[in-house]
């Protein structure tokens, strides 16, 4: 009928609740500040902008349960601001409370389900009392007429407010009608209208915004009431100045029809902080420093869907492979007999590589995204447990991939809550020793060779060995007798439903936690080691690749098949003599080197592959090393060279295979499997075991 | 929505709420109507609107604008409260008052 016919809500629902994913974010980060004591005025601002803004995108999609708690909450936060509350560490934690029922709301109004009707009552009923039981809902508000101002209120002063929506303003839902019916609450509006860019009617796009206006506002509240009504227009959506001054300086005149702009006398005071713009300036008088923010129009960042990036992502994979392809039909030229093409080949080279870690960095993301929940949770567990604990966060801006980030979010909660739980002492058993009553966690990430490492470090009272090892005979994970070094002690507390907690408790779960958060680490190519010292703390430290999309990898041959092991799984490869190699009863095949014994994996045993060198003083053996920290050596016939690999998921795209963790496509078109260290020492010791 | 001949009128019945897509649905209407080889008035009739956009206001302004050079009228009736506040919140009652004023 009309080309408003594709007009479609749900994207800008969806955009909606990206934006309130980022500012409930936002808010409880900020939330976090402000408990600690760190957090300034700007952060009280700050948060009660994030609950307008989600406020503001709920009322256009009439949300309406949604849109009447953040009024509550946000009226709370006016309070506060304004000072009319201190903020005590009660209202801290009803604004943390608080700020998870708006969440709620929130995806409940994405899931198109409804809340039980008493939720978030009680939290409710508090901010009630905390505002005086005013404006308890939005209705009443929007229906409100402008009210006088209360004696006491500062004097009327006078704004002049050009609004120039931009052409697909409507679109976003953003209406200027209840922009002025709000404008209209706070005192006494006056306007003009600019019709002059109306089309004809047969040329008319009805969704477009076509009029704009000039008010004059004369009022007692401050110009952070204006501001907040066009907060969420302000930038890219709309053109808007506020100036202030007297209503002489208003309007010249009564404007006619198509006079909508340049009728404002310079601006006395200042131009809107959050919408410069070029009329703006050019209305500032002379030598007056540019506005704040004055590159607010010229957006940083832009929203991109992720099914958007991954294709670029697997497209830039799919150049790799071609890149090597390449490589690898001109290996028989040398620089001499062609070196424009040998040059040109190592360019596409170092092109391709430098394509694919820009890409890669589209879908990086700092960690703060992940660390930011940790404030919180220490403070409600150290409550909750009676211990005194600081939280000292670093390298919160670090990126790693997204994918990383959302799966570490579980294993890293799990881990400051051990630490909390099991490590860090009471004040009372903590000053007994020496130490300040007052427990430290550090939380840290670095980027470091290629890999991001996050360490969750506690000066507590470290692991106590002699418990470990006692549960783990216990529950039969190690042998009486058997010897272990402080290191593998240490790291049985990752073995399943290993738990020495006298009594399961609700904060650190039931002892499957450690075993899945090295599961989940090893998922995204991760390992995680830990190191303790009786009585002065212990350190976890999560070693994770930077991306899950390509990786660099050490090709190797077996019989007529090739292999791609992880090259941070490589500690050395070497050919061992007679002497090096033997073979020791209940264990197998061993290699001595420099007087460790170092079980011998022959690749071509575990895939059953035929025509492969099985005399290990005769072929390679590559020693690598599993999360765990135990080194294996695998037996291959030869090293081809490294090469960096795109990751192709045999899960998605096969079947999980034991002992393979993916598959990769190589330069002569060939699949070669990429080889799981971890689950490859296991097969080995069941293979050991069944013999 | 649909255009009703009635009395030498054509007539427009609005629904309860006007907001974008509904904007564009009046806008085809009304150049429908202004496309018709008539001299008649067109009657927009607010009876049952709750709730307008500045979308649809905007349709309405514009349809006027057309009818006029045409030597014809875009009327309103039975304006609602709403329709009037409206308007008036954007700055308009002016022009709601010629759309009124027969």
């Amino acid at each position: 009928m009309s080309d408003d016919q594709g007009y479609d809500l749900s994207q800008f629902k969806a955009t909606y609740f990206e934006e309130c994913a980022e500012l409930l974010a936002m808010a409880e980060e900020t939330i976090a500040r402000l408990q600690e004591g760190s957090g300034s005025d700007e952060d009280l601002n700050a948060v009660f902008r994030c609950v307008h803004s989600i406020k503001g995108g709920a009322g256009a999609f009439a949300f309406d349960d949604l849109v009447n708690f953040a009024h509550v909450l946000e009226t709370a936060l006016d309070h506060l601001r304004s000072g009319r509350v201190a903020l005590t560490p009660h209202m801290a934690d009803l604004m943390v409370r608080g700020n998870d029922v708006l969440g709620d709301f929130v995806r409940a109004a994405q899931a198109g389900t409804a809340l039980p009707p008493n939720h978030g009552a009680d939290i409710l009923a508090q901010l009630n009392t905390l505002i005086g039981g005013e404006q308890t809902t939005l209705k009443p508000v929007l229906a409100t007429p402008p009210t006088a101002p209360p004696a006491s209120a500062e004097a009327a002063k006078t704004f002049h407010i050009s609004f120039r929506p931009a052409p697909d303003m409507l679109r976003t839902g953003n209406d200027p009608l209840l922009m002025f019916r709000e404008l209209a609450g706070l005192g006494d509006l006056s306007l003009v209208v600019d019709r002059s860019a109306l089309p004809q009617l047969t040329e008319m796009e009805s969704s477009r915004s076509y009029l704009s206006w000039n008010a004059t506002l004369v009022t007692s509240k401050g110009r952070n009431a204006i501001d907040e009504v066009f907060e969420f227009v302000a930038g890219d959506t709309a053109e808007i100045i506020i100036t202030e001054g007297d209503a002489a300086a208003a309007f010249v005149g009564e404007a006619e029809e198509g006079e909508g702009w340049g009728l404002f006398a310079p601006p006395p005071v200042e131009t809107h902080p959050v919408a410069p713009s070029a009329p703006a300036q050019a209305a500032k008088p002379a030598g007056t420093a540019p506005a704040a923010g004055g590159d607010a129009v010229h957006t940083a960042s832009i929203r991109v869907d992720l099914d958007k990036i991954d294709r670029l992502v697997n497209m830039v994979g799919e150049l790799v492979i071609t890149q090597a392809m390449l490589g690898q039909q001109a290996s028989g030229f040398t620089v001499e007999s062609h070196p424009e093409l040998i040059q040109g080949l190592q360019e596409l080279s170092h092109h391709t590589r430098e394509l694919q870690e820009n890409v890669m960095a589209i879908r990086a993301q700092p960690v703060k995204a992940l660390f930011s929940k940790a404030p919180r949770l220490v403070r409600d567990l150290s409550g909750k447990l009676s211990k005194q604990v600081r939280l000292v966060m670093s390298g919160e801006n670090t990126e790693v991939d997204k994918t990383v980030i959302e799966q570490l979010s579980d294993p890293l909660t799990h881990l400051i809550r051990n630490a909390l739980d099991h490590g860090i002492e009471t004040p009372e058993e903590r000053m007994a020793v020496g130490k300040p009553a007052e427990g430290t966690i550090h939380l840290g990430a670095e980027h470091r060779s290629g890999r991001i490492f996050i360490q969750i470090q506690d000066d507590g009272r470290g692991i106590n060995r002699e418990r470990v090892l006692a549960k783990a005979l216990e529950k039969g994970l190690v042998e009486r007798g058997q010897q272990l070094t402080d290191e593998q002690i240490d790291m049985l507390i990752f073995a399943p439903g290993f738990s020495t907690a006298a009594e399961v408790s609700d904060v650190s779960g039931r002892g499957v936690g450690m075993d899945v958060v090295r599961k989940n680490i090893q998922d995204v190519g991760g390992r995680v080691v830990v190191q303790s010292t009786p009585g002065v703390g212990s350190r976890f430290i999560l070693s994770l690749p930077l991306t899950l999309a390509v990786m660099d990898g050490m090709l190797v041959q077996v019989g007529g098949q090739r292999y791609v092991l992880p090259l941070t799984n490589i500690v050395e490869s070497l050919r061992p003599t007679a002497q090096q190699a033997r073979s020791l009863v209940d264990v197998g095949e061993v290699l001595t080197i420099r007087g460790e014994y170092i079980n011998l994996m022959p690749l071509h045993a575990i895939f059953g592959i035929e025509n492969a060198i099985t005399d290990p003083t005769k072929g390679l053996v590559v020693i690598v090393e599993t999360e765990g920290g135990e080194r294996v050596g695998l037996l291959v016939d030869e090293l081809l060279g490294q090469q960096q690999v795109v990751i192709k998921s045999l899960d998605s795209n096969f079947r999980p295979v034991q002992g393979i963790s993916a598959a990769t496509i190589l330069g002569d078109g060939r699949v070669a499997l990429i080889l799981d260290v971890s689950a490859l020492r296991q097969m080995g010791a069941l293979a050991l075991a069944a013999q | 929505m649909e255009i009703n001949e009635q009395n030498g009128r054509l007539v427009i019945e609005l629904p309860a709420v006007l907001d974008l897509p509904a904007a564009a649905e009046i806008r085809d209407l009304l150049i429908d109507a202004a496309a018709r080889d008539t001299a008649a008035d067109v009657i927009l009739n607010f009876h049952n609107v709750d709730r307008i956009s500045t979308a649809a206001i905007q349709v309405t302004l514009a349809a006027a604008a057309a009818l006029r050079l045409a030597a014809r009228r875009l009327e309103a009736e039975a304006v609602s409260p709403a329709v009037v506040d409206a308007f008036r919140n954007l700055g308009l009652a002016s022009d709601l008052d010629q759309l009124l004023d027969t």
